[in-house]
């Protein structure tokens, strides 16, 4: 095999700047591949723990209008299985231009909802709110917050007092997405509102996890014009989704991938078709085409794995790149990007099968050249 | 024999286009002979080179090379053949360009399975057979036509092969080294006892030959001993190199 090696690396040297531009082509779109898959990942992975977290409840319902009555949380309550049933209201409201989350929640109750408080304190009474850092919004000052309740209740403007600033709500609802979170008691809102004992979300947990099914749809036929999700509902939608936007992801990676392989045509056609000379005389001297089909695959391996390794490395350091950009953009993309084994692994094989798929058809003009056609053309 | 030709048939082409390049030709070499093939351009010597050389397969008829039928062989131990037993001097591109001329000279010998090192150390020692020795390093864009043609027939013995084929081996360069090339190939025949075949339009060519064989028309229509005439050949520098190869050849097994 020495020959083949003195062959292949003697190739390589003189032809070195062509093959690089080769291996960048296709270690372009491996990197493409591999950071849309790390940042794919992450975000599934960040969505769904934080949907766990968030999931201080076994079973959501929600509904667009504020029409469940609080009467329902009594009578879940009191169902055997169930251990709390928590009713809260989450409008969409507008502060500065900013669009926020406006959520009322029973005071009585609010350590269920785990506020992280950065400074201040929790509301007191009607009027005050703790609001989510990210309003920039200082303890003490009063703001004032637009908000629509819905086509039939049109705009109404509130005002409430800022007591508290707070880094997160039910453990990590906030998440990568920026809510904007203005947390007030249920009754003020449902007073300002003018909705009287409705809510809009009610988070009911059980004691008997066997019982979430059942319970899911003995609910989801009882509010038929509401959303009830359970936490394996919603992390399939997130799966559905995530799925959705993969295959997204695979066709974009694949058309990279296919010019990738189509340059790797060109420039291989080309090389073998300058060595054509060179495989004549290598075939002519006796040195088998197994050994100089060898040496050629050699070559489009060293070419594959050297754009598959660095392509994979590059992706994931481009993915934690453009997550650092985002950030700094003041864009919340805080997702974790984690180095996994499949990356290297991924980049490698796609690229050596773009490398081998685009050197095929040259390959085979490698394996069929007769020594004499070029020798004769060599007169 | 080292080689025997019998009733040999070429044929190019089919159906209504056909090309007789060689016609009914019968030829027997002894080991040893330089075998200069004479003729105008398409007479049918260089098909007769390459079927000697078991680069071709005749249509009808036999080649007998050492021995051995190659008109039978399948191409996979045609190539083997090559390796082993045949050098080859293209009338042109004959060396890989991006090898030096030691790692030219040095492939054919590492392709049959010789270490490298080895290889190598042949490689220099051929290349000195030839007046290489300080041009083992270079590529062959830094060597001259001649310094080329010469790395070349070094690499064609490279195997110590019991053929040599040489085409034009004096076309591509001038005068001075045209004679260089003869007085070479006398020499190596000398001390190699390698049988070696020559196609050429140079009548210079056959002051080396121990037969002339003369082609026209695919036919062989003169087979003639010359009488010997003298060339300048450096036989002693020769010698002593060919003694220092064969000390090599010991270590390598050749």
């Amino acid at each position: 095999m020495e020959h083949v090696l003195l062959i292949t690396f003697g190739d390589f040297k003189a032809r070195l700047g062509r093959y690089l531009l080769t291996a960048l082509a296709i270690g372009v779109s491996v990197a493409l591949l591999v950071a849309l898959m790390a940042v794919s990942d992450a975000t599934r992975a960040y969505v769904e723990q934080t949907l766990y977290k968030v999931y201080p409840a076994d079973i959501m319902i929600y509904s667009e209008a504020v029409n469940i009555p609080t009467s329902v949380l009594d009578s879940l309550k009191r169902l055997q299985h169930v251990e709390t049933a928590e009713g809260i209201v989450i409008i969409t409201g507008t502060y500065r231009g900013q669009v926020v989350s406006i959520v009322g929640v029973p005071l009585k109750d609010v350590d269920y909802f785990a506020i992280d408080l950065k400074e201040g304190r929790l509301p007191g009474g009607g009027g005050e709110a703790v609001v989510e850092e990210s309003l920039a919004a200082a303890v003490g000052s009063e703001i004032t917050l637009k908000i629509y309740s819905g086509p039939a209740g049109g705009e109404k403007t509130v005002k409430v007092k800022v007591v508290g600033v707070m880094r997160s709500f039910l453990r990590g609802f906030v998440g990568a997405f920026r809510l904007n979170l203005v947390v007030v008691p249920l009754d003020w809102l449902q007073e300002s509102l003018g909705t009287g004992p409705f809510v809009n979300a009610v988070l009911v947990t059980v004691r008997d996890k066997s019982y979430v099914k059942p319970l899911y749809s003995a609910l989801k036929e009882t509010f038929s014009e509401a959303q009830v999700y359970t936490q394996e509902s919603l992390l399939e939608t997130v799966s559905q989704v995530f799925n959705a936007l993969n295959t997204v992801f695979a066709a974009i990676s694949g058309a990279a991938l296919a010019t990738a392989a189509i340059t790797t045509f060109a420039v291989m056609s080309i090389t073998v078709r300058e060595r054509l000379r060179e495989f004549g005389l290598f075939k002519a001297m006796g040195i088998s085409t197994r050994d100089v089909l060898i040496s050629v695959v050699l070559e489009v391996c060293i070419i594959g794995a050297s754009a598959g390794i660095g392509g994979a490395v590059a992706g994931f350091y481009g993915a934690n790149l453009v997550k650092q950009v985002l950030i700094n953009m003041g864009i919340n993309f805080n997702v974790p990007i984690e180095f996994r084994p499949h990356y290297p692994a991924l980049g490698l094989f796609t690229s050596l099968l773009v490398a081998m798929a685009g050197a095929l058809s040259p390959l085979y003009r490698v394996a069929t050249l007769r020594p004499l056609e070029i020798i004769q053309s060599w007169r | 024999m080292a080689v025997e030709l019998r009733r040999v048939y070429k044929i190019y082409g089919n159906g209504s286009v056909k090309t007789v390049a060689l016609e009914d030709v019968s030829l027997t070499v002894s080991p040893g002979e330089v075998v200069v093939l004479m003729g105008p351009s398409g007479s049918g010597k260089t098909t007769m080179l390459n079927l000697i050389a078991a680069l071709d397969k005749p249509t009808r008829g036999d080649v007998i090379v050492l021995g051995v039928n190659v008109a039978s062989m399948p191409e996979k131990s045609l190539e083997r053949f090559r390796l082993k037993n045949v050098g080859y001097l293209f009338q042109s591109y004959n060396l890989v360009p991006y090898l030096t001329a030691e790692q030219n000279v040095a492939l054919p010998l590492i392709a049959l399975g010789v270490r490298k090192e080895l290889a190598l150390l042949r490689a220099r020692v051929l290349l000195e057979l030839v007046g290489l020795e300080k041009a083992a390093k270079l590529y062959p864009s830094q060597m001259s036509g001649g310094m080329q043609q010469r790395a070349a027939i070094a690499r064609a013995l490279s195997t110590n092969p019991p053929i040599l084929v040489l085409d034009e081996p004096t076309s591509n360069v001038d005068l001075d080294n045209a004679s260089a090339v003869l007085g070479l190939i006398a020499a190596i025949n000398k001390v190699t006892k390698a049988t070696v075949f020559v196609a050429t339009h140079d009548p210079e060519v056959a002051r080396i030959a121990t037969r002339v064989v003369y082609v026209r028309g695919g036919r062989i229509y003169e087979n003639v001993e010359p009488p010997r005439r003298d060339l300048k050949i450096d036989l002693e520098k020769a010698l002593e190199v060919y003694q220092k190869l064969r000390r090599v050849d010991e270590l390598i097994g050749l």
